[in-house]
């Protein structure tokens, strides 16, 4: 029983989904074209690896690839861009204050070493996206030469004295605390919490200590904590390490204050936490817009098989 | 069939090959060479944090906890001791972040050291002990230690 070549189901229904995708080739919104005004400026073996891997979706000069212009994968592509570019955007990288500037290369590092970029969708169609692991190396080099510790300057040791002269404890009520602006709370009872861990930041020269509250400690000693129970809150606090010329380092002037507080109802768009910095004596709430949790959520993003947290808690 | 079935291997190999290019981050572990000697209860003894403070030469870490009379003492301007103050020094040697090209945390555990006040008549007596196994006093360096552990200041927490 032969039928006519066009009457076979397979052909019938290859013959409609080739429709369907003519079909979507209509709808092509455009790819708005900015300029490129501050371009990231680092080395150029830095920066041709980073334009090969990076710069289609963290540049203002994307290279679509012929099939990246055929929908879906157009919609997907722009969709990436929109997204990327909010966070980091190489062509207007001079823009940044040399600070962030650097903080964000440690981000971009440890996003590469970790494979969270290039995302992984965008790999599989374009091979020369994937970094070896002398191309990461290179990267590597080229931060780790802007890690700088040396003995803290006057200036950095008349901080610290000055916040310790002038602190007094503060007992603000619960109406006066701090709040971002997506309204994640300012908590002044961290300080009685037990420890989860300490860190020493080369990058950036702080030392922090991150304190777990009674549930978050209660996790930790039932080794219970991938993920972390609903109302665990870390409370991570940063300040400026005061090296002597012997190597001999204390912690300086308060910096900042940070939070996760894990509620996975009222924080389901912000992967289950609530994110929150509190910056300088003032307690300064972070972030201007209601987005700001996002750039929380990207950057720890190599952390999402751990429940978004980078700290190896110490049981004490 | 047969062919579906060595596009499907082909597919989940594929697969597989970029899931494996993760380094292993030791999801849901803890940092068990710096765990505190269980036989301590340290986090039941109530203490809280002072300050903490980093030796780059040694490569090691610390923090200083303190009973409430030891933290009044390291938040107060003036230097005077009073009695009933607990202080515990926890040391660590550092190891590298693994999560974070850029951190160091800490590694295995070092020792707890000990430092209490106590009336003894108009004076005020003060004792050392640490801890690397078991207790022990240590009185070639302990004068050192003491004066090393009140000389500290409580960090900056508004
Ligand atoms: C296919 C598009 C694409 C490519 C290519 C890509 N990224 Fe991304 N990147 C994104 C998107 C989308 C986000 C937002 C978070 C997410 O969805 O994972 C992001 C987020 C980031 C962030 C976090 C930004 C923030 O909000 O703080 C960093 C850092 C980053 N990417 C670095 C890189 C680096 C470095 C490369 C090249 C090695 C790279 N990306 C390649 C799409 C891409």
């Amino acid at each position: 029983m032969n039928q006519p070549f066009y009457k076979r189901r397979t052909i019938q229904v290859l013959a409609i989904l080739l429709i369907c995708f003519g079909i979507l080739q209509a709808y092509k919104p455009e790819l708005k074209k900015e300029p490129v005004t501050a371009d990231f400026n680092g080395p150029e073996n830095v920066k041709a690896i980073l334009k090969a891997a990076c710069y289609d979706c963290h540049s203002n000069e994307p290279d679509l690839k012929w099939f990246d212009h055929l929908q879906p994968a157009y919609s997907i592509a722009l969709a990436d861009i929109k997204e990327g570019k909010a966070g980091l955007n190489f062509s207007e990288w001079g823009n940044m204050a040399a600070g962030d500037q650097k903080a964000k290369l440690f981000e971009i590092l440890n996003q590469m070493t970790t494979g969270t970029m290039p995302l992984k969708s965008y790999q599989l169609l374009h091979p020369s996206a994937n970094l070896k692991p002398a191309e990461i190396a290179i990267v590597k080099n080229y931060i780790a030469g802007m890690i700088k510790e040396h003995p803290a300057d006057t200036a950095l040791m008349n901080a610290a004295d000055k916040q310790f002269n002038n602190w007094n404890e503060q007992h603000l009520k619960a109406e006066e605390l701090p709040k971002t602006i997506s309204g994640v709370p300012y908590q002044p009872d961290y300080k009685n919490w037990q420890v989860v861990s300490t860190t020493d930041r080369i990058d950036n020269n702080t030392m922090r200590v991150i304190f777990g509250n009674p549930i978050a400690i209660k996790a930790i000693a039932e080794h219970q904590i991938n993920p972390w129970p609903e109302g665990t809150i870390f409370a991570k606090v940063a300040w400026d390490k005061l090296q002597d010329s012997d190597g001999n380092t204390k912690a300086g002037a308060f910096k900042q204050v940070e939070y996760m507080i894990k509620d996975s109802d009222k924080y389901k768009s912000t992967k289950g936490w609530g994110w929150a910095r509190f910056k300088t004596m003032k307690l300064l709430p972070y972030g201007k817009n209601i987005g700001y949790a996002t750039e929380c959520v990207n950057c720890h993003r190599p952390v999402s098989n751990n429940d978004f947290v980078f700290t190896l808690p110490v049981k004490h | 069939m047969r062919f579906k079935i060595q596009y499907s291997a082909l597919i989940l190999l594929l697969l597989i090959a970029i899931g494996c290019k993760q380094n292993n981050n030791h999801a849901g572990e803890l940092n068990e060479a710096a765990n505190l000697p269980v036989e301590l209860h340290f986090n039941q003894l109530g203490l809280k944090v002072i300050t903490s403070m980093i030796n780059k030469k040694e490569a090691t870490m610390s923090t200083l906890y303190g009973n409430e009379a030891a933290l009044k003492y390291t938040k107060s301007k003036e230097d005077s001791t009073t009695s009933g103050m607990v202080f515990a020094l926890v040391s660590w040697k550092q190891q590298d972040d693994e999560r974070w090209f850029g951190a160091k945390i800490p590694g295995p555990f070092q020792r707890v050291e000990m430092v209490t006040t106590k009336a003894n008549g108009n004076t005020i007596r003060t004792s050392y002990k640490t801890y690397t196994g078991k207790w022990q006093t240590n009185p070639l360096t302990e004068q050192a230690r003491i004066k090393y552990i009140l000389a500290q200041k409580a960090a900056i927490m508004p």
